[in-house]
């Protein structure tokens, strides 16, 4: 095959591990179904060498050339994943998550046993089709992070705690503690049961809601990866704007049909402005009345206790790179990041054994900084266009402010000696979420659980990570003397791009 | 004139295609070793022997090359005594075995005993020509009175009984020779005062010999116990390497790690479908190396199908071995494969990927091509040995450097060093550089004595392309194009001549190759058929070490030498003058030696300084190195304890002001010692107070002045100052001349100097410029060393993210070509140009529970430059000060450039 028709594609494999029957194959390319499908003899190979190895006792991991990696995954030592991708950026990482999305996403909609003691692969193969629709979402271009950063998408409404305190009264009505509002995928406001759910499924839910076509009402047989892999939940959603649904997970009570409109009425009809106004900031994320630097192209930040995560491209900004090209960027950064620097399920290489004996002492990258210069112009030769970007991220080890310092970030106290822009820009985020924070905790929504004290309280970690994209004219050139020294030096930054990563309760925007 | 005619050294381990690897240790490092591995350490190898060794070693003996060459001299001067011959083939055998006294074994043990002591006939000789001595007083420093003995005795084949010792002689170090014992053998030849002569006569050159004492008192002494044996001298393991010795700890260490390499076939004869055909080549044999073996199969068919699918060659693949991750890289050539794999843990996959490209390289800059290194039917056991230092170098890379001792050659550290593009470069002083240019030019004009065709009046033999000088394993002066450098580079590397060189003193290292350097093997472009064009001619490679220099030169036969026929060997006349040059620079070697000692610039400051703990205790305060380098001079001060007093005092009223420590002017880098010699020393100006005071530091070393300047800075301007013992380091050379070379540049900008580290690469010219190990040594600190172990792991990670994005950038430059895809422009990563991550460290030793530990935080900065030319700058610095990185790029080449 030739190089051009492999530019992006991803190629996902599913095979029975003991037969190595396909199940199903699912194609991309450039961020878009594609229909061309690898020739079965490949498929074969693929999953043959795999099985070769398995035999000899060694397991495949993966492969690379120079512009395509190769994943193979076995789930339960029945499943076989495999993905093949040529896209830029991926590394394992993105595709070993992936394939561990999927297989999440067989299981919720098959169920576990279905797919470990398979009896009929032709039925297996009709039911896997249902699951087509959430897996092609999960290979193409999407709005959403959760994918990556395994951290449910959300988005900060600005009238939270009414939301909450309808959500909290119609769950309770219906006898679900599962309930949450999904805007397009984005989890708007939840129940705390709902935020008690696992890994796969708190991501995979509102993603299979946003991929589901629309409709006013379903009823939706869900198994729960984590919770329950072989006991069906149902899956109830109620339209209440489009665009805007209320998911439920119940037991078989009750009914659709006992879900009256009067009901639905009664709570949501007060808040019918928020719901509104949340639909609204759907793409932005952010309520409108939070300033964000018109330098900000995009952020993202991401709660990884809570393991919810906000992430947006269009903040206003018009100038710079399309907000398709912007979210590809920051996914390959955070990629990039988090594949070097915080590998997950273990430490920072550089903390491994060896570096560093004792348990206090830790050396811990908590910031993160790259710029990112464009190639050389087209057209003169002197001066050249390009878009540099600065990183930065923070990761404090053992609180550096310590506890009970609501706000006690460190490295933005360093600011002072008025070294980077991007620590007053964080600082002034990060005030602002936390302003966020505060503003909640007072109205009280949160859960009987967890007092808003306690949130200033656990402030134990803290990890952020900040990215800046600026567009940069800078006349570079030749340079053997001190005086051309001057014009390597950005001459104006036009736009800047920020996320945040945010390790504890840092911020509470969510 | 044939070489043949002259006897030197290294003529015997000449090798079948005229190739030579010769080492031999200078007489320290070889008695040094005498303790603990009597009999192996014989400092020569030679490609060739190593089947031969292996032969020996297989019997469980260790016998040296060297003792069997002087046997077989022995042998053929009929001084052997004959039974040795029909009994034993093999080699010589201890003449105790043929003893009548066969049956008391026990007495046996203490009646007989041997000796090794290292015997140079050459310092001998001089001594030899003065007196008529004999050579056994010569050589050996024994002492016998044969007359005395004649008369009591009178029978010609007398006993040699040690009368006496020469003081300092090799008997006498030895310490187990004592006056009475009987010399009864040398390296197994039976002697008596009649051949002895004969015998020591045979000695070719500097050597390890056996002697064979009867013990005058058969009842055990305590003197005969041998010596405690010495902590060992882990260099020694590199050696025994080089020579192809197996090292029993060193070997079992790798064997539980998976580690494998591998030369397939990829084109499969079907007629003959022998088991494993397709396997070229493969080391080691553990288990898990097996393993891998067994399962090749993925590998060649993932090198297919991969390759059919996507359309490039498959670089890597990673699979878990008894849960351990490995990665395996591929190497594709002329339908073969070439794969490595090593553990996760130890090698990271960008790195495996440039380790495997220097494997191909260097193998085939010394034969060729891939094909003829591993196709060639002899070539096994010299593979072996090329694949054990390789993996050695990848597993175990401190345990190579550990004499060393150097902080920054951890396994990260040499990771990086060894993977970047280039060589370490040690700039120096102009007048040092020009003296070594010279020489190097003067041998590379080869127009002199013997080398120039007058002389013999024929066609030289070869023209010397370039030369290029290593000195402690730093590049010193180098005359040749880059990418001859760099496969000379390569070559070094592999058989760890630099480490060797820096860590002992080598009294003669001479090896010779043909060379394929990828330079003169690429096929001329066609376009430019006018252009001038290199002559094809074969290449040589000679490097002869002394001492801790090494000089590299590339010799051409054909062109406008003599073509070049068979496989000569060294021409002793080249091997000489190489010599003679290094002997010229000798003068070199102790200016050399004090700008390895003095801190060059920039001036790099120790993390331990920057600690808030640092400050807080007053212990901690003489920990400093400023403060201990202060100490020092100033001896004058009456009362320690007041100093002490007085010195804590202005620092625990500074340390409220540390935070600040950024708050300097910033441009006053480089200007500051200038500024501070134009003014009086005393103006109450707190900038140029402390200019001037780390000036009297540097300038005036008596301590007197100095303790003036602190006085009145406590006194006076306190307040007012940032912490006195965070600023940069006072160089530590205080000789005059050094200062006015080496100006004490500072690169960060601020007041304080806070560099950590940096490592320069300039990819044009194939060098890197990184502080020595003496100058990581002499900052010292606890902190330190693991500041660099995380600074190098790093820069590895970041030049990874530097090299995607140059074959991004490559890619794109292919494709615009062809269309130009707007969209694709900004969806990855890929131009990356600063890359800098910021980390948190604090001590590793922190008693107190009740307090956190003090932290400090610092950049690591890596940063990209493509024009004016490719180069690469990694730093490390202190948070306190906003460093841009091309400026810091500015300073470093500027600084290197005077």
């Amino acid at each position: 095959m030739a190089e051009e028709s492999t530019e992006g594609a991803v190629h996902l494999l599913c095979l029975t591990t003991s037969s190595g029957v396909p199940l199903f194959c699912r194609s991309s390319r450039g961020g878009a179904p594609s229909r061309q499908q690898l020739p079965f003899s490949i498929i074969g190979s693929l999953n043959g060498v795999h099985m070769f190895g398995a035999n000899m006792d060694v397991t495949l991991r993966s492969a690379r050339t120079k512009d395509t990696a190769v994943v193979w995954k076995t789930f339960h030592d029945s499943i076989s994943l495999i993905v093949l991708s040529s896209e830029q950026g991926s590394p394992e990482l993105r595709l070993e998550r992936l394939l561990e999305l999927v297989f999440g996403a067989m299981v919720l909609l098959v169920g576990l046993e279905e797919l470990t003691q398979i009896r009929n692969v032709e039925r297996l193969k009709k039911d896997l089709r249902a699951t087509y629709g959430l897996i092609d979402s999960l290979l193409l271009d999407s709005e959403l992070m959760g994918d990556l950063t395994q951290c449910v998408d959300c988005i900060a409404p600005p009238d939270g705690p009414l939301l909450q305190e309808a959500l909290a009264g119609i769950a309770e009505e219906m006898g679900s503690v599962f309930a949450s509002l999904v805007a397009r995928g984005r989890v708007v406001a939840a129940t705390q049961g709902w935020w008690r759910l696992g890994a796969p499924e708190s991501v995979l839910l509102p993603w299979l809601v946003g991929t589901l076509p629309v409709q006013a009402a379903r009823d939706y047989p869900v198994y729960l990866p984590h919770g329950s892999p072989t006991v069906p939940h149902r899956l109830l959603t109620l339209m209440l704007l489009p665009g805007l649904d209320l998911c439920m997970l119940c037991g078989p009570q009750p009914p659709l049909s006992q879900v009256e409109p009067q009901v639905l009425e009664r709570w949501w009809q007060p808040v019918l402005e928020p719901l509104r106004a949340c639909l609204a900031l759907v793409p932005r994320g952010l309520p409108a009345g939070f300033p964000v630097h018109p330098d900000i192209l995009g952020l993202l930040l991401l709660h990884l206790e809570q393991r919810r995560g906000l992430f947006t491209v269009e903040l206003g900004g018009v100038e710079g790179p399309s907000p398709r090209s912007r979210r590809r960027l920051l996914r390959s950064f955070y990629v990039l990041v988090t594949s070097s620097y915080f590998p997950p399920g273990q430490q920072a290489p550089w903390e491994g054994e060896g570096s560093l004996g004792g348990p206090r002492s830790q050396l811990i990258p908590f910031l993160f900084r790259g710029r990112i210069t464009g190639g050389e112009g087209r057209g003169a030769g002197r001066s050249c266009r390009g878009c540099q970007s600065l990183l930065c991220g923070v990761r404090g080890g053992r609180g550096p402010g310590g506890p009970g310092r609501p706000g006690a970030l460190l490295p933005f106290e360093l600011g002072e000696d008025g070294g980077l822009p991007l620590r007053e820009r964080g600082h002034l985020l990060q005030h602002r979420g936390l302003g966020a924070e505060r503003a909640s905790g007072q109205a009280g929504c949160r859960g009987p659980g967890s007092p808003p004290r306690r949130a200033a309280i656990s402030l134990t970690r803290t990890s952020v990570l900040a990215m800046e994209l600026r567009v940069r004219y800078s006349t570079a050139r030749c340079c053997s003397s001190t005086s051309a020294l001057r014009s390597w030096e950005p001459a104006r930054s036009t736009a800047w791009m920020v996320a945040l990563v945010s390790g504890n309760r840092l911020m509470n925007l969510m | 004139y044939n070489i043949y005619d002259l006897e030197t050294e290294w003529s015997d381990s000449l090798q079948k295609y005229g190739e030579l690897f010769y080492l031999e240790l200078s007489d320290s490092e070889e008695e040094s070793l005498l303790p603990e591995t009597p009999a192996v350490n014989r400092v020569r190898f030679s490609e060739n022997e190593i089947i031969f060794d292996e032969d020996y070693l297989r019997e469980g003996k260790k016998c040296e090359p060297r003792l069997k060459k002087f046997s077989k001299i022995l042998k053929s001067r009929k001084l052997l005594p004959k039974r040795h011959h029909k009994k034993n083939s093999n080699g010589p055998v201890s003449i105790l075995k043929h003893q009548p006294t066969q049956k008391m074994g026990v007495i046996l043990q203490q009646r007989y005993k041997d000796v090794s002591v290292f015997v140079n006939p050459k310092n001998a000789t001089v001594v030899k020509a003065k007196e008529h001595l004999k050579l056994l007083e010569v050589f050996l420093g024994i002492i016998h009175q044969s007359k005395w003995r004649k008369r009591t005795e009178g029978n010609s084949g007398e006993k040699l009984v040690v009368h006496g010792l020469l003081p300092c002689s090799p008997a006498m170090k030895s310490g187990q020779v004592f006056i009475g014992d009987t010399l009864v053998a040398v390296n197994d030849a039976e002697v008596t005062s009649e051949n002895v002569d004969r015998v020591l006569a045979c000695i070719p050159g500097p050597m390890q010999v056996k002697l064979t004492f009867e013990i005058a008192n058969s009842g055990p002494k305590e003197g005969i116990q041998p010596k405690p044996k010495k902590a060992q001298t882990t260099s020694s393991d590199l050696v025994k390497l080089l020579w192809g010795e197996e090292v029993q700890d060193v070997q079992q260490n790798l064997q539980s790690t998976p580690h494998v390499v591998m030369y397939l076939s990829l084109q499969l004869d079907s007629e003959t479908s022998k088991d494993e055909q397709e396997v070229l080549y493969h080391y080691p044999t553990s288990e898990a190396s097996q393993k891998l073996k067994s399962v090749r199969g993925i590998f060649l068919t993932l090198c297919d199908m991969l390759e059919n699918v996507t359309g490039t060659h498959v670089t890597s693949s990673s699979l878990s071995l008894n849960e351990k991750l490995v990665h395996v890289a591929y190497w594709k050539e002329d339908d073969k494969l070439l794969l490595i794999g090593l553990p996760a843990e130890d090698v990271p996959l960008p790195q495996l990927r440039s380790m495997i490209e220097d494997v191909a390289q260097t193998l085939k800059f010394m034969y060729g091509s891939l094909v003829s290194a591993f196709c060639q039917e002899d070539n096994g056991p010299r593979l072996h040995l090329f694949f054990n230092l390789f993996f050695q170098r990848a597993l175990r890379p401190a345990a190579l450097w550990r004499r060393c001792g150097a902080p920054s050659r951890d396994a990260a550290g040499s990771l990086l060093l060894d993977t970047l593009p280039g060589v370490q470069w040690l700039p120096l002083p102009p007048d040092t550089q020009m003296v070594i240019d010279m020489a190097l030019s003067d041998l590379e004009a080869a127009d002199f004595a013997e080398l120039s065709e007058d002389h013999y009046d024929m066609r030289r033999l070869y023209t010397i392309l370039g030369s290029s000088l290593f000195y402690k394993g730093y590049l010193v002066c180098n005359h040749l194009p880059k990418d001859d450098l760099m496969d000379i580079a390569v070559y070094c590397r592999h058989y760890c001549l630099l480490p060797l060189v820096s860590e002992q003193r080598i009294a003669h290292l001479v090896i010779w190759r043909e060379v394929f350097p990828r330079r003169h093997l690429q096929p001329a472009s066609e376009a430019n058929t006018e252009a001038f064009r290199e002559p094809g001619g074969r290449y040589f490679l000679l490097i002869v070490g002394l001492r801790h220099s090494l000089l590299c030169v590339l010799l051409e036969a054909g062109g406008c030498a003599s073509e070049a026929v068979g496989h000569p060997g060294p021409d002793c006349i080249y091997v000489d003058q190489v010599k003679g040059t290094l002997l010229r620079l000798e003068g070199v070697e102790a200016g050399l030696d004090a700008r390895l000692a003095s801190s060059s610039s920039p001036c790099l400051s120790c993390a331990d300084c920057f600690l808030p703990a640092a400050r807080d205790k007053l212990d901690s305060l003489t920990s400093s190195p400023l403060l201990t380098k202060l100490q020092h001079p100033s001896r004058s001060i009456p009362s320690p304890s007041s100093r002490r007093k007085l010195l804590s005092d202005s620092s625990l009223k500074s340390r409220k002001l540390s935070p600040s420590r950024g708050g300097g002017g910033s441009d006053r880098g480089t200007e500051g010692p200038e500024k501070a010699r134009a003014q009086p020393p005393h103006r109450p100006d707190p900038l140029h107070m402390r200019g001037s005071r780390s000036r009297g530091c540097s300038e005036e070393s008596g301590g007197f002045d100095l303790a003036i300047l602190f006085v009145f800075q406590a006194t006076k301007k306190k307040a007012a100052l940032p912490n006195p013992f965070h600023l940069g380091r006072p160089k530590k050379d205080l000789s005059e001349r050094d200062t006015e070379l080496f100006d004490a540049r500072k690169l960060t900008s601020g007041a304080e100097n806070t560099l950590f580290h940096y490592v320069a690469l300039e990819t044009v010219q194939g060098i890197f410029v990184t502080p020595t190990h003496e100058e990581v040594a002499q900052l010292g600190g606890s902190l330190h060393p693991q500041l660099l172990k995380n600074f190098h792991r790093c820069c590895l990670s970041i030049r990874t993210v530097f090299q995607q994005s140059l074959m991004h950038e490559k890619k794109k430059a292919l494709r615009a070509e062809g269309r130009s895809d707007p969209t694709q422009e900004a969806s990855s990563l890929a131009p990356v140009r600063e890359h800098g991550v910021l980390f948190e460290c604090s001590p590793e030793t922190w008693t107190d529970q009740r307090r956190s530990p003090p932290a400090m935080a610092y950049w690591v900065v890596g940063r990209l430059f493509l024009e004016p030319k490719p180069q690469e700058l990694y730093v490390c610095f202190h948070d306190s000060v906003t460093e841009i990185a091309i400026e810091l790029a500015f300073k470093l080449s500027f600084g290197l450039a005077t």
